[in-house]
């Protein structure tokens, strides 16, 4: 499906608890479609989609260039014996989709030990991440209210949706949301004037790590 | 169930996912390459020449007479210079024009193929975990790549799963014991030995490359005879030799292992600048720095590396130096984070002041931006016997320049064709060599093996350029390329060195090629070659075969040079006249290589 006719090339991955609806997500992001068996990933996994990515003028409005854009949406296993395949494969990625089932609460309690993760393994200290509360759908069973969830993603300053890989409810508006982050964040790291050398000086590199404040300089 | 059959499944399953990966990464590079290529052009098109008197009062981008008050032009935010209006991009209406959002085409441009190319995706990622490979392999890539070396299971989708011990017995006769147990071990076990490994390969320069050395021999030898000057500490040739170690295919297949030692040995990797060539001293002013200017060389290593690109018209003998920018320099005060960087070089052969070429200033940054374009004239025959010496200095109010590192491009060897740019490491001060080259330091060399025969018809992959091959000759040369010694240091973690030749000949023609790349596995039944087809045997009387080593890095927007190598029949003499006369047989030779070079793209 591919040929390199495309303007940005995006690397996005979904992260969460097995069973949570990783797959089943993007495989109804790409192709529409909904399987309602479970089939536990292997290791890792991507799908592919190309999207019209349309810029927001500077002073907000819509209506900029349109770009297109090549996803590669990875997908991850969440099972725990694939954790340090998985968790490699964070670093290459440019935002996160944060995945965890309405229906269970350990999978929410999760969620702090996998930001850690991103934290550790992810190419910035600060990625972009969306948090994705799955199966809104199965509203009798769900075990996570709302509130809860999006007083999280405030903490940690990220936006949060509730979506629902059956019905398609959310789930282009969580990647987008996504998507749009990473444009805004490329272009910022760009324009803002080069910080001192990141690499190359031995010297820099192993006195001991700055304070956090620092941060991913964009 | 069968749970090591489940096993080998699923570490089928993964390895076919990153097989597709792995070719929307090659599509991936390919648009990148594009876009590199667009770039250079827009940016010679767009660059200021200083061979006209510098004025401020014309647009560095088109040149045009800018007004005092009509049309002034304004100075664009990314490199300083003033730029008329037609000459900006950006900004969303004429009335915000002169606000700072826009930038002149040139720095437009730069920054679009930053965006585009995902190079500010790896400059930030090289914050946290520097890289001291030089290259930016993605994870999918390394794992690909050392189950590749490790087994010869097929990974292509259509093929069926080969049975999983067999080939590897076969392969490898000897120590088979340890592979098998390594890989009856389950899949998450490879992963983690693989993961705890990825957390290394940031700093270590252990990419897997057993086949590589294998065929490159990447410098073997212990014993560096170096005649020259005491350029170089000691350790410093140590630490070079140590790094361009060459590694045993068995060596390899206990990477693990290897590799933890090879952190271990002193000074392997901390302290190395990552823009060190082979030679250059990783720290310090143990070089015999012979400053002028005023230099202090007593500051810390030189870091970075500079953009440039050579260009030489033969009709006007005019040699095109273009100076992109650097990256990485470090400071000139590293305490105050001051760095007021500008470029200067001269041709070496003389020193004389009228070789000067200088870039503007600019302020306050380590990554500086020029794209400007410094002239000289000069006849090819001078040209070739010259080397520049580029450099970069810091300049402050209070005329003291700080030397922020140099390097120097030999010209003899640059087959002087049309080019792209390339990024050189910055180094320690080096002293001029009598010989205009860094050549009997580093003792490079490139082995290649040569046979003159007749033209296979089945074959495509030369190019010439000009004339109808019919009308030329049906000789082909074919050149093995058997491998490289001593090259930069950086050069011994690359999977991807390459050879690029180009053949000119008697007339003036020129015939170019391409190798594939000198990483293949052993298994491969190709080794890199560079064929030449077309040709006659007059035209082979006196010509000049230029071949450069480059370091394709992948998804960075520049491959870089490794070094050159120039055979010229006048000069080599009877060796070159017994390969013309006996068609069919195969010659070897041994070709210095000089270090840091360029030559055209294909
Ligand atoms: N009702 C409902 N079921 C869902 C939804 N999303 C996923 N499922 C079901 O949940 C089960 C698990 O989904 P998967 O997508 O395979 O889970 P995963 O997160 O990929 O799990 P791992 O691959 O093991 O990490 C499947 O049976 C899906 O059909 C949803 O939004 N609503
Ligand atoms: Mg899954
Ligand atoms: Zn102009
Ligand atoms: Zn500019």
């Amino acid at each position: 499906m591919t040929d390199g006719d495309y303007d940005y090339l995006i690397k996005l991955l979904a992260l969460g608890d097995s069973g949570v609806g990783k797959t089943t997500f993007l495989y109804r992001y790409t192709d529409n479609k909904f399987n309602p068996k479970f089939i536990t990933t292997v290791g890792i996994d991507f799908r592919e989609k190309r999207v019209v990515y349309t810029a927001s003028n500077p002073n907000g409005t819509p209506g900029g260039k349109t770009f297109k854009v090549h996803l590669q949406l990875w997908d991850t296993a969440g099972q725990e014996r694939f954790r340090s395949l998985t968790t490699a494969f964070f670093r290459d990625a440019m935002g996160f989709l944060l995945m965890f089932d309405l229906t269970s609460q350990q999978s929410f309690l999760n969620v702090r030990n996998w930001m850690s993760q991103l934290q550790a393994n992810a190419y910035c200290e600060n990625p972009d991440i969306v948090l994705v509360g799955n199966k809104a759908d199965l509203a009798d069973q769900r075990e996570v209210q709302e509130k809860q969830a999006k007083e999280l993603a405030d903490k940690y300053g990220i936006p949060y949706f509730e979506t629902s890989a059956a019905t398609g409810v959310e789930v282009d508006k969580a990647v987008i949301t996504l998507l749009d982050l990473v444009m805004k964040r490329m272009e910022q790291c760009v324009d803002k004037p080069p910080a001192e050398p990141a690499n190359g000086n031995g010297a820099t590199k192993l006195s001991p790590a700055q304070p956090n404040e620092k941060k991913c300089a964009c | 169930m069968d749970l090591s059959l489940l096993q080998t499944l699923e570490r089928q399953k993964i390895l076919q996912v990153l097989q597709r990966d792995k070719m929307l990464r090659t599509i991936e590079e390919e648009r990148i390459r594009r876009m590199k290529q667009d770039l250079q052009e827009t940016r010679r098109r767009g660059a200021k020449t200083f061979s006209r008197q510098y004025s401020e009062r014309t647009c560095a981008r088109c040149q045009r007479p800018l007004g005092k008050f009509w049309n002034s032009g304004s100075v664009c935010h990314g490199c300083s210079h003033r730029i008329c209006s037609r000459c900006r991009v950006g900004g969303t209406s004429p009335a915000t024009m002169s606000a700072a959002e826009w930038r002149c085409t040139v720095c437009h441009a730069y920054r679009d193929v930053r965006v585009r190319s995902g190079e500010w995706f790896l400059e930030e990622r090289a914050k946290k975990f520097p890289i001291t490979t030089g290259r930016h392999d993605t994870v999918g890539e390394k794992l690909l790549k050392s189950y590749s070396m490790l087994s010869n299971i097929s990974i292509v989708p259509p093929t069926p799963p080969p049975y999983l011990d067999c080939p590897i017995l076969s392969r490898s006769g000897d120590s088979c014991l340890s592979h098998t147990t390594f890989f009856t071990k389950s899949v998450e076990d490879l992963m983690v030995s693989f993961t705890s490994h990825i957390k290394k390969i940031s700093k270590s320069q252990n990419d897997v490359r057993g086949d590589q050395a294998e065929r490159l021999t990447v410098g073997k030898s212990s014993a560096i005879a170096y005649t020259t000057q005491k350029s170089l500490s000691d350790t410093d040739i140590n630490k070079s030799l140590h790094l361009t170690r060459g590694h045993s295919l068995s060596s390899l297949l206990h990477w693990s292992k290897e590799s933890d030692q090879e952190g271990l040995s002193p000074g392997a990797e901390e302290d190395l600048p990552l823009s060190a060539f082979g030679t250059c001293s990783g720290n310090r002013g143990s070089s015999s720095s012979i400053t002028d200017c005023g230099a202090s060389d007593s500051s810390p290593s030189v870091t970075g590396e500079l953009e440039l690109a050579l260009d030489y018209h033969n009709i006007t003998s005019c040699l095109q130096v273009t100076v992109n920018g650097c990256r990485n320099l470090r400071y000139a005060d590293a305490k105050k984070k001051k760095c007021n960087p500008y470029v200067k070089i001269y041709l070496e052969r003389d020193r004389a002041q009228a070789s000067k070429r200088k870039t503007s200033v600019k302020r306050n940054t380590t990554n500086p931006v020029y794209n400007e374009v410094l002239q000289y004239q000069i006849e090819r025959p001078l040209l070739c016997a010259s080397t520049l010496r580029a450099s970069v200095w810091h300049s402050s109010n209070l005329k003291r320049k700080v030397f922020l590192g140099e390097t120097l491009i030999p010209l003899e060897a640059w087959s002087f064709q049309e080019t792209t740019s390339a990024r050189y490491p910055l180094c320690s001060k080096r002293p001029m060599s009598p010989e205009g080259g860094a050549v009997e330091q580093e003792k490079a060399e490139l082995r290649v093996r040569l046979k003159l025969g007749p033209t296979c018809q089945t074959s495509s992959i030369s190019q010439t350029h000009g004339l109808d091959i019919a009308s030329h000759g049906n000789h082909r040369l074919t050149v093995i390329i058997k491998g490289a010694k001593n090259l930069p240091m950086r050069a011994n973690t690359s999977q991807n060195i390459y050879v690029k030749g180009c053949l000119t000949l008697s007339r003036g023609r020129t015939v170019g090629s391409s190798s594939s790349t000198l990483r293949k596995g052993s298994c491969s039944s190709d080794p890199p070659q560079l064929l030449f087809d077309g040709l006659s045997r007059a035209e082979l009387a006196d010509c000049v075969l230029v071949m450069d080593v480059w370091d394709h890095t992948h998804l960075t927007l520049t491959d870089r040079p490794l070094g050159g190598a120039r055979l010229d029949a006048n000069k080599i003499g009877l060796p070159w006249l017994t390969v013309l006369r006996t068609p069919n047989k195969w010659y070897d030779f041994s070709l210095p290589l000089v270090a840091n070079f360029n030559s055209r793209r294909t």
